[in-house]
């Protein structure tokens, strides 16, 4: 029985997919980076976009909005039409955005429209020159003993949020410090100026590689497949970190679910291409594999958990 | 000459009215916070109240001093003000080359000595030589042409 | 010696036809990019980014790299010609460059202008190709105490950067620091000042109020009134170019001191270039036996900034390449390029990979030599833009003062902004009040606000373990004996004048 389900849906899906194919994309697409170029996100960005011009047979523009924490592209990509020629990529502070950004210029529920999940990977915890301990059950300990400083990329910033969530959820004496960006985050853990800083694989394991921070966590319930040597948070009992970080795909509010399916499996072989699976595996991350509507559970869920927590720990006040 | 130098006491003032009413902005919406966390108020609280002290130490001198006059040249920030707020609302929606079109015309105006031939060439030329730079050559993700109808 | 061997590797690397070719691509791009007032180098480098894609790292490094300083150089024609600084780290040399040009002698401000660059860019690689992994050590240990020590000190050393007196100066100053809280707050997250306007959120850009300050506001009060313009086309001839033996004189020790200010200040992430030739510049005003030719025209006061400038541009890549860190958004940029190619930089890159980095190193030089030999000719012909009259060259100062603003964030809200600190730039000089302290001010006060609230954050509330760090201590100590010593010289200065007063 559920095998027949099955295959009517995906009949149907298809036959969806085949009606919509004729057309879309009918004229070159836009994808709004609300970074800067020569970021994270962008290159991600342009890497895919490389991949889907030979897909859909139509030039893609990547066009950087940055500001606002993002939220200047961001509220852009809202204004468009659903049609799918407008698309966002976006990493988490779309979801962290709307608890501390007061004057917000669009609904994140009925405005934006979850397409994709693209690159997912495991917040990391990392420690600096001050920090004694090699993993996380040790720092626990060290963190109880001396109070530290958790440093982030800025205030609102994921490795805030990150932070504070594990500071209630460790139930840590500790405090955070804001810095402007990962890079001057983590120069100041070199330094020994602060004691750690929350981020995703790819922006820290870098200087976990060169030996120039330790890294103590993977902020997950288990260990994360492509780094099995670094401690998990639910390994040593501490649970209410697992949130895991991502670059992901939207777009305008009102999309037809169709379409969304069908641009969801169009990056879904994108993301499959030997050259975005090697930027993957530079990056200890893996592709996400979920539907859209699998993937607006996941969004509106974090969006929840960052807004209890900001009313929690009066972040943004 | 002027009994007093009232473009100093003038200055002073406005730069002491302007601190004030930045502190005072600053100290009702934005919190002070403590010794170890300062808030997003402490900052500019303190330099506006500074600037009220320093536009007062400007301003004190120049009563008992003479001074000149001061020559504003109304017509010539209006016309500059509208020249580049026509840009500014129609490189959105119409393009490059009519924004600067219009600009260098409006601008043209701020002095008398320009003829409308001389400034219809000037802003041709001005079109032409964008154009060539900030799109053929630079490539900014600009249209040149980009009527709304 | 093993220098020697990497130099010689680094050479082999960027005299390959290809990097040359994109060396000398890169130089031309941005010297005449540098020049259009209001894109600076983060503009020109992310227009050219994408490219990176499809083009060999080290390729694309000497190319991005080439636009970078090649902006640099180009800048200060545009500060020397027209007022308009044509990237912020150039606004200083507005200061005596534009009165030289109306002296006529803008042609000497230009060739010695890029000397200066030449020079200053010369020891910056050579700090770069001897120092990088100890510098980006040293780097590390600066906190956010020593940082704000470092800042507190500079906006002292540089509040008397103009001729005012000491009110209008640091009321200026502060004005600067004031307008610079304007956005979101970043420590807190709270929107400072915007009134519900997103376009504000992020702050002003400081290349709209560069542009603004100088450029429109110099136009808002030239046009219209009378002009004395000593520029004819005696003034444009090559000999007039050719600097004095004077000029010489006076230019050799502001520069090596430039230089090694702009080195030091590049090589340090957070701050940068701007920073570097503010500081270079208050340093030769202090230092000088004639501080009161400063403003009006001193070689010295152009020297110093582009000789800061262009070593801060090429030690900028010590903690960008040995630590993988980038100290500005254009820095970013870099690093994005080497990324996107699976090239993480960080201590191992030299090891790694020798010929980029050495490749990248004596590019470095090729790049300032072509940037040398390409910009002496070119000053007859920027000169000679001097010779349109202004009727017709103040429309275009305005043409592109506009879409430089609207290019940085393809916004047009920053369009209004720079109008906006034009007419601020106009009515500072009706009530006569200085525009320099005022960047300075801008530029500086977030850097002193955010630091000193997170060492306050770290000391936990107690200023005295700021005082107990040996270099932020001493920094702050000699800040101290500064601040009293120009107060008590000021006073002294006053007293004097009374008496010769009283006197007569």
């Amino acid at each position: 029985m559920k095998t027949i389900i099955c295959a009517a849906l995906g009949a149907t899906l298809s036959m969806t997919a085949a009606w919509a194919q004729e057309d879309f994309p009918s004229k070159p697409v836009t994808i709004i980076v609300p970074y800067g170029t020569g970021g994270s996100t962008d290159t991600t960005a342009r890497a895919i976009a490389i991949e889907l011009e030979k897909i859909w047979e139509q030039p893609i523009v990547i066009q950087n909005q940055p500001g606002a924490g993002s939220m200047i592209g961001t509220t852009a990509m809202t204004q468009a039409d659903p049609d799918g020629h407008t698309l966002l990529i976006n990493t988490a502070a779309i979801s962290t955005a709307p608890a501390i950004q007061g004057d917000l210029q669009y609904d994140p529920e009925e405005d934006v429209t979850p397409i994709s999940l693209l690159v997912t990977s495991p917040y990391v915890l990392v420690g600096g020159a001050n920090v004694q301990s090699t993993d996380f059950s040790g720092f626990l300990q060290e963190a109880q003993e001396r109070p530290m400083f958790l440093g982030t990329a800025g205030p609102g910033s994921s490795s805030h949020f990150m932070s504070e969530l594990l500071i209630s959820a460790a139930d840590l004496p500790a405090d955070v410090i804001h810095f402007s960006g990962g890079g001057e985050a983590q120069t100041n853990l070199m330094g020994g100026h602060s004691d750690t800083y929350i981020s995703t694989t790819a922006s820290v394991m870098p200087y976990v590689n060169d030996g120039r921070v330790k890294a103590l966590a993977v902020l997950a319930p288990e260990r994360f497949a492509l780094l099995p040597d670094i401690q998990s948070s639910g390994e040593a009992g501490i649970s209410g970190v697992e949130i895991d970080g991502w670059v992901a795909l939207f777009g305008p509010g009102g999309m037809d679910p169709a379409l969304a399916e069908q641009i969801n499996a169009d990056f879904a072989k994108a993301m499959a291409t030997d050259s975005m699976q090697e930027m993957l595996e530079r990056n200890y991350a893996v592709a996400g594999d979920l539907s859209p509507s699998e993937f607006r559970t996941i969004y509106l869920r974090d969006m929840q958990t960052w807004q209890d927590l900001a009313e929690a720990r009066g972040i943004g006040q | 000459m002027l009994d007093r130098d009232y473009r100093d006491i003038v200055t002073g003032l406005a730069l002491a009215g302007f601190g004030g009413a930045a502190a005072l902005y600053s100290l009702a919406n934005y919190s002070l916070g403590s010794v170890s966390r300062m808030g997003p108020g402490m900052v500019p609280t303190a330099l506006g109240a500074a600037l009220v002290v320093f536009g007062i130490v400007i301003a004190i001198p120049a009563l008992s001093r003479r001074g000149s006059g001061v020559h504003v040249r109304f017509r010539v920030v209006l016309v500059l003000a509208a020249s580049i707020i026509s840009f500014s609302l129609m490189i959105d929606s119409v393009g490059l080359v009519p924004s600067v079109f219009v600009t260098t015309v409006i601008a043209t105006f701020a002095e008398r000595n320009v003829k409308l031939l001389g400034a219809v060439v000037l802003a041709a030329t001005l079109s032409l030589i964008t154009w060539a730079i900030f799109i053929a050559g630079l490539r900014l993700p600009l249209a040149s042409f980009d009527w709304p109808f | 010696m093993d220098l020697l061997a990497n130099l010689a590797l680094g050479l082999d690397a960027a005299l390959t036809p290809t990097n040359l070719f994109y060396c000398f691509a890169g130089v031309f791009l941005g010297t005449f990019v540098g020049v259009i007032p209001g894109i600076g180098p983060l503009a020109a480098i992310s227009m050219l980014f994408p490219i990176t894609f499809y083009l060999d790292p080290t390729a694309a490094l000497i190319m991005l790299a080439g636009i970078y300083y090649g902006t640099t150089y180009g800048g200060s024609t545009a500060s020397i010609l027209l007022n308009i600084p044509g990237a912020t780290s150039s606004a200083v040399t507005c200061l005596d460059g534009y009165p030289m040009a109306q002296q006529g002698r803008a042609g000497v401000a230009l060739f010695m202008t890029t000397i200066a660059s030449f020079v200053g860019g010369s020891i910056g690689i050579v700090v770069l190709s001897l120092f990088s992994p100890i510098i980006a050590e040293y780097a590390l240990s600066f906190g956010p105490a020593e940082y704000f020590a470092l800042m507190a000190l500079g906006l002292v050393a540089a509040s008397t950067i103009t001729n005012a007196s000491p009110a209008k100066g640091l009321s200026m100053v502060i004005l600067g620091m004031l307008i610079a809280t304007v956005g979101t707050d970043s420590q807190s997250g709270t929107a400072r000042f915007t009134f519900g306007s997103m376009s504000v959120l992020d702050g002003f850009g400081i290349s709209a109020m560069a542009m603004g300050l100088f450029g429109i506001g110099e136009i808002l009060s030239s046009v219209g009134a009378k002009r004395s313009n000593k520029i004819d086309r005696e003034s444009t001839r090559f000999r007039k170019m050719v600097p004095t033996r004077d000029d010489i004189r006076r230019s050799w020790i502001p520069g090596l001191r430039g230089s090694a200010i702009g080195s030091f200040f590049g090589a340090l992430p957070g701050t940068g270039p701007s920073i570097a030739s503010f500081m270079a510049y208050a340093v030769e005003k202090r230092a000088s036996d004639t501080p009161e030719r400063f403003g009006t025209g001193a070689i010295e006061g152009v020297v110093a900034p582009e000789t800061a400038n262009n070593a801060a541009d090429q030690t900028a890549f010590i903690p960008t390449l040995t630590l993988g860190i980038p100290g500005s958004a254009t820095m970013a940029l870099m690093l994005g390029a080497l990324m996107v190619h699976g090239i993480q930089p960080g201590p191992t890159l030299i090891v790694e990979q020798p010929s980029l980095f050495w490749g990248l190193v004596m590019s470095f030089w090729i790049g300032n030599l072509i940037l040398l030999v390409l910009n002496l000719p070119l000053i007859g012909l920027w000169v000679r833009m001097l010779l349109v009259p202004y009727h017709y060259l103040y429309p275009a100062i305005v043409v592109f003062v506009c879409i430089g603003a609207y290019s940085v964030r393809a916004n047009p809200a920053d369009v209004i902004m720079v109008l906006g600190f034009g007419v601020l730039g106009y009515a500072l000089r009706l009530g006569n009040l200085p525009a320099a302290p005022l960047l300075l001010g801008f530029v500086l006060g977030p850097l002193i606000e955010t630091q000193f609230r997170r060492s306050m954050v770290l000391a936990r509330g107690d200023f005295t373990a700021i005082l107990e760090r040996p270099m932020a201590g001493s920094v702050l100590a000699l800040t101290a004996v500064l601040l009293i010593w120009t107060l008590v010289s000021a006073i002294l200065r006053r007293r004097r004048r009374l008496a010769e007063a009283t006197d007569a």
